[in-house]
This record gives structure tokens, sequence and C-alpha cells, in this order.
């Protein structure tokens, strides 16, 4: 740090000794200074401070200092199993289990859950319990999409870029027309989508249906099973771009010598992948995918528009949890809570990322 | 011959890229031609060659639609004024703490820079629900009923779409590290002869750094043309509605597919023309991001 700071002082203006100088610089300084501390890390503050409390937006009455209850409510996981009657008499309606719901009313240390899953192991009912079973649906809605975008959004732009390393003629105009979607507002590119996903006359129906007569037509976004692929393929198609544009910058660092050595060699233009560019892109590709995961936690837009959550809740995710609640239940407090642990998320996948970086120097 | 060979394996090489390339942008265009379509020639001409066919198009039909039917001349007025003092405020807030910082000496310099590295970290999203929180409780002056008043929420007006987005630490890192390259010679020059510190920003620094103000300056444009969750959140009167959430109101209550299309053409259409005019400054600034 301090060879850094010593580094700096060759960049610092001589002759600024008279105090009036400073006191301008000062005065250009402070604006940024004082907006970031408004509008950032005040924001930040008061999401901490409000997260133990049970504030709601526009309310008049004071809130009241709750301790962990939202942390506690958010992240409460509970597993019971219950056996099936022994007692055939009992057996009503094909029901071999006791209903889960009196279970749950009779147990008060289970008070406020309620079931998240349930499935049939050890020939015994097992549940999952949640207090908000919403909140974790949507995590695992998340990390479900980042599994999901990542490698396709990142494989398709590492083949981008290595197809457009080159500066041949027309590497240029390629570069903008696979870079085009990324200036586009999301609200636009769902609206596009939403049509072009459309369940009988929609252009991809169209399509797979011209290559592949059996198909039956997906209604991707009324298809829980669907509904999240179809919002991760749109969003990778928007954001290639940049991953495309970072990778090509990455291959340009990779020096032309080792081709040329490796072609004298007889390498194979497999081999020379496999041994040159991979070991030469490994800093870049960890930029890549750990930027490109940050980016995909943040997944609202598309749902906003396109699904707002449903169907059966299968595109619900953090961020589209968090506002929900936070601003339109007016649940301030839960919603920055839930901003919190979303923060503390993306905090953890940075400092992976430095980690990582610095080692693959 | 073996040249000739090389030659032609690599115009099928471009060709198919480009071929790849067309199938990339045809939602774009798909956009555009069904602008001038109405409904039921959009979904019969969902092919891909009938998508191009406008003989029996409707004219501007669709775009006379949005313009009767919706507040569209309101929602563009309003993202127009709100992105272009966004822009020149950006820049300028920005590359001014970017420079003090750079060129005087700050007993807590390395505080500051820490501080807004670990600032740079932080997602707007992560912050956003505070801070709709926050600004339900600010003041600010207005012009009502013929005196000016004090009025305690910032809530439903144009600044509360503009200021918070104001100051941000990925821009002074891009002018910090812009202007390390700068020669300070001139600047030097420039102070001995008694000129002040404004004087020579913004006649010697600033016409040096084109290059990372059209940089700043088209992602500026970006992020508020295309803003979308701040607007939702803390702008719902219809009076300072901004395009994106325009659209969203009028995708969700429209039945009309061209009409929609003609509004998603008409907002898609400026971010086009900025982007291909400084396209060169867009993609270099994305390369330094990576930098940082």
């Amino acid at each position: 740090m301090s060879v850094k700071l010593s580094a700096d002082q060759q960049y610092q203006l001589s002759y600024t000794g008279i105090g009036n100088d400073k006191r301008q610089a000062r005065v250009m300084l402070l604006p940024a200074i004082f907006l970031l501390a408004i509008f950032v890390l005040l924001p930040l503050l008061v999401s901490v401070g409000v997260s133990f409390t049970d504030e709601r937006l526009l309310s008049p009455n004071t809130a009241n200092f709750v301790g962990l209850e939202n942390y506690k409510r958010l992240l409460s996981l509970k597993h019971i199993s219950v056996e099936a009657r022994r007692d055939k008499s009992l057996i009503f309606n094909g029901q071999r289990y006791a209903k889960v719901r009196d279970i749950l009313r009779n147990n008060s240390q289970l008070y406020g859950y309620s079931v998240l899953a349930e499935f049939e192991f050890n020939k015994k009912q097992q549940f999952l319990l949640a207090r908000d079973p919403l909140f974790i649906r949507s995590v695992l809605n998340t990390f479900q999409f980042v599994v999901m975008v990542v490698p396709i959004q990142v494989g398709l732009a590492l083949l981008l870029a290595l197809a457009l390393r080159r500066n041949f003629r027309g590497a240029l105009v390629l570069k903008l027309m696979f870079f085009a979607p990324v200036v586009m507002s999301m609200v636009v590119v769902c609206v596009i989508w939403t049509l072009m996903l459309h369940q009988q006359e929609g252009l991809i129906n169209q399509a797979i249906l011209s290559i592949w007569p059996d198909y039956q037509e997906i209604d991707w976004l009324n298809d829980s099973n669907w509904a999240l692929f179809a919002i991760a393929c749109l969003s990778a198609w928007q954001g290639v771009g940049v991953q495309m544009l970072i990778i090509i910058a990455g291959l340009q660092g990779i020096p032309k010598m080792l081709y040329e050595a490796a072609s004298i060699d007889g390498a194979s233009k497999w081999a020379q992948f496999r041994f040159i560019t991979l070991p030469g892109l490994k800093q870049t590709l960890v930029f890549v995918v750990l930027s490109t995961t940050i980016f995909a936690f943040s997944l609202f837009v598309q749902v906003d528009v396109m699904t707002q959550g449903g169907p059966q809740d299968a595109t619900s995710t953090v961020l589209y949890f968090a506002i929900e609640k936070g601003f339109r239940q007016q649940q301030i407090a839960y919603g920055a809570t839930v901003c919190i642990l979303y923060f503390m998320m993306i905090l953890m996948i940075s400092m992976l990322q430095r980690k990582l970086l610095n080692y693959a120097k | 011959m073996q040249n000739n060979l090389d030659k032609t394996v690599k115009l099928i090489k471009t060709a198919s890229l480009f071929a790849l390339g067309v199938i990339f942008v045809l939602p774009i265009l798909f956009v555009f031609f069904a602008s001038f379509k109405n409904e039921s020639q959009i979904f019969s001409d969902a092919g891909f060659f009938n998508m191009f066919n406008l003989f029996e198009g409707v004219g501007l039909k669709n775009y006379q639609t949005v313009l009767q039917t919706t507040p569209f001349t309101t929602y563009l007025l309003n993202s127009l004024i709100i992105t272009s003092i966004s822009v020149v405020l950006t820049t300028l807030i920005n590359s001014m703490a970017a420079y003090a910082l750079l060129r005087f000496p700050w007993a807590s310099k390395q505080l500051l820079i820490l501080g807004l590295l670990a600032l740079l970290i932080v997602p707007f999203e992560a912050i956003v629900l505070p801070l709709v929180f926050i600004v339900t409780q600010l003041p600010w002056i207005e012009y009502q009923n013929e005196s000016w008043q004090v009025v305690y929420s910032w809530f439903n007006s144009l600044h509360v779409q503009i200021i918070p987005e104001l100051a941000n630490p990925f821009f002074i890192f891009l002018f910090y590290q812009f202007f390390k390259s700068l020669p300070k010679d001139y600047e030097e020059a420039a102070l001995l002869d008694g000129a002040s510190i404004w004087q020579i920003f913004f006649k010697i620094v600033l016409p040096m750094s084109k290059p990372v103000l059209a940089a700043v300056l088209i992602l500026t444009f970006l992020r508020s043309w295309n803003a979308y969750l701040l607007p939702v959140l803390v702008a719902n009167a219809e009076s300072v509605r901004p395009l994106m959430p325009g659209m969203q109101q009028f995708f969700h209550h429209s039945v009309d597919w061209g009409a929609v299309m003609a509004y998603a053409s008409m907002i898609t259409l400026p971010v086009f023309v900025v982007f291909i005019a400084l396209h060169k400054y867009l993609i270099s600034s994305i390369q330094a991001g990576m930098k940082q």
C-alpha cells in the first residue's frame, strides 16, 4: 500500500503550495464524495439498521426493534419425517399419512412454518419446512438461473471471440452485430422475446417446427419447467457481446510468437487451443465467469416484465422477492434484509474473484 | 493453388459468420419490420422470409396509435430531460473528483481510494430499497402556488431519477486511470502562468480526454435512457414517468402487438444512433473495465 502511495505522488502537481488551489480542488472533489455518501453509503447503513426492525414504507407508526427476527424468518429451515399410519382402519381416502397441516398446527415448535418440499424416503414421508418457503424457492431459482446462464453466455462469448479475434475485413461489423443487443433496454428485449416465445405463432416454435415436424410446441413462459430456461437464453443473447469483447481483448494479449512456434513444431489446432489459448486466457476467463455470475444474481427486469415470478413461483428470484416484499407489500425492513443477504453473496463472489485472479497470475 | 484454397476457406468462414450474425440480430430486425404490420400479419408472417415482407403493411398506423393512445410524448420528454442532465452532470462530477484526487495531495488519499474501491463492489440493486426509503424523507425546494416551498419528499419527481446515480466509483476510476496517462507538464506550466485550476481543468485537461469522456458519456446515456428499476420504484406518476416503465405499462395493458412494436422501435432507434456513432469508445471502455 505504502509503495502505491509514493508512486501516486508522481502524478501530483508541484507548485500547488498555495492554499487557494487546494481549496478549489476540494470543491472539485466534494460533490462526488457527498453524493456517494448520501446515495450509496447511507443506504447501505440504513438497510443494516432497518433490518433489525419492523419498519414499513410510508407508515405513520414508529418501527420496533425486532432483533434478528427478519433474518430468522428468511433463513429458518426444518425437516420432519412422518411415519406411515400402521392402523389400516385409519386410512381415509387413500391417505396413508397424517395431514402435515395438522402436525404443524399441533406442534408449537413448528409455529409459522410451511411446507417447502415433500418426498418419500426410507418408507417415511419427509417434509422440508421453511418459515418463508417463497424466499428459499427464490434463492434456489436464482442459483438455477446462474447455473444455466453462465455456461451458455460465457461459452457463446468464447466461441464468438475465437472467431473474431483477428481483424479481418468485416470483423468490426460482426462485432457490432453481436454487441447490438447489449445497448438495448432490457424491457424492450423482454417484449420482443415474449412475442417470439409465443406458443403457437412465435418465431421460436415456428423455427423448431420447420426443422422438427413432430415437435410439441412448448409454452415457454407459462410452463414452470421451461420459463427460467427461456429467460436464461434471452439474457445470454442480450449480454453476450460484453463478454465477447473482453475475451477478444484477452486473446489479443497472448503473444503471437507462441502460436508461430507451436505450428512450426507441428501442433494441431486443438493442441494450440488447449495448451496456448486456454492457459493464456485463464485470468480473463476467471474474470468473465465471476462477473457474469454476479450480474446473473441481479436478475430482476426480465421477471418483472415477462412472468411476475410465475408460473407457480418458478421464476421468482432473490431481487424480485426483495422488491415484491419491500416495495409492493411495503415491508421495507424485510426487503432490506433480503438485500443485505444478496449483497453478502455478491461480496463473497467478489472476494473469490480477487483470490482467483491473484492465483491465476 | 494452395493460396486460392485458403482464400475460399476464409470466404466461407466469413460468410457463415455473417449468416450467424444475421440470425443473431433477427429479433431486432423483427421489431422494426413488425412495427409496420397489424397483429394478424405479424403472426401469419412469423417465418424467416415473410418477416421482411412489408408489401401488405399498414404503414405508420401503429405509430399513430402509440402517439394517440399513450402519453408517449410526455415519457419521451421526461427521458430526454433525465438523460441529458444525467450525462452532463455525471461526466462533470466524476471527472472533477478523479482529477482532484489524482493531482492534489490529500492527507487521507489512500483511505479515499480504498473507500471508492469498496463502494465499487456495492451493486445498485442491493441499496435500491433503502434508497427509496431515504428519498421519501429528503427535502427539496419547489415552486408551488406562486411561492417557493420546501417539500419533504423526492417521490414522483424528475430529480429523484437523476441525482442518486450521478456519482459513480467506476467512472471515477475510469477518469483516474486516463488522467494518469496525461503529461502534467502543460498543467504545471499553466499553473506557473497564473491559471486557476478550473481553467486548467476545463481548457487543458478535458480537451485532451475525449476518449474517456466519450466512454462515460455513452455508458451514462445507456444507463439513463434504459433505466427501469429506479423509476419503477420512485416515479409512479405519469407526469414524471420515463420511456422504459412506460413501455412496460403499455405492454401490459395493450393487446395490439403492432403498436407495442412501434413503441419499441421508437425508443430503440436513438440508442442505435448513439451506439453506431460512438462504438469505438464504448468498446474500449468495456475492455478498460476489465483492467480495473
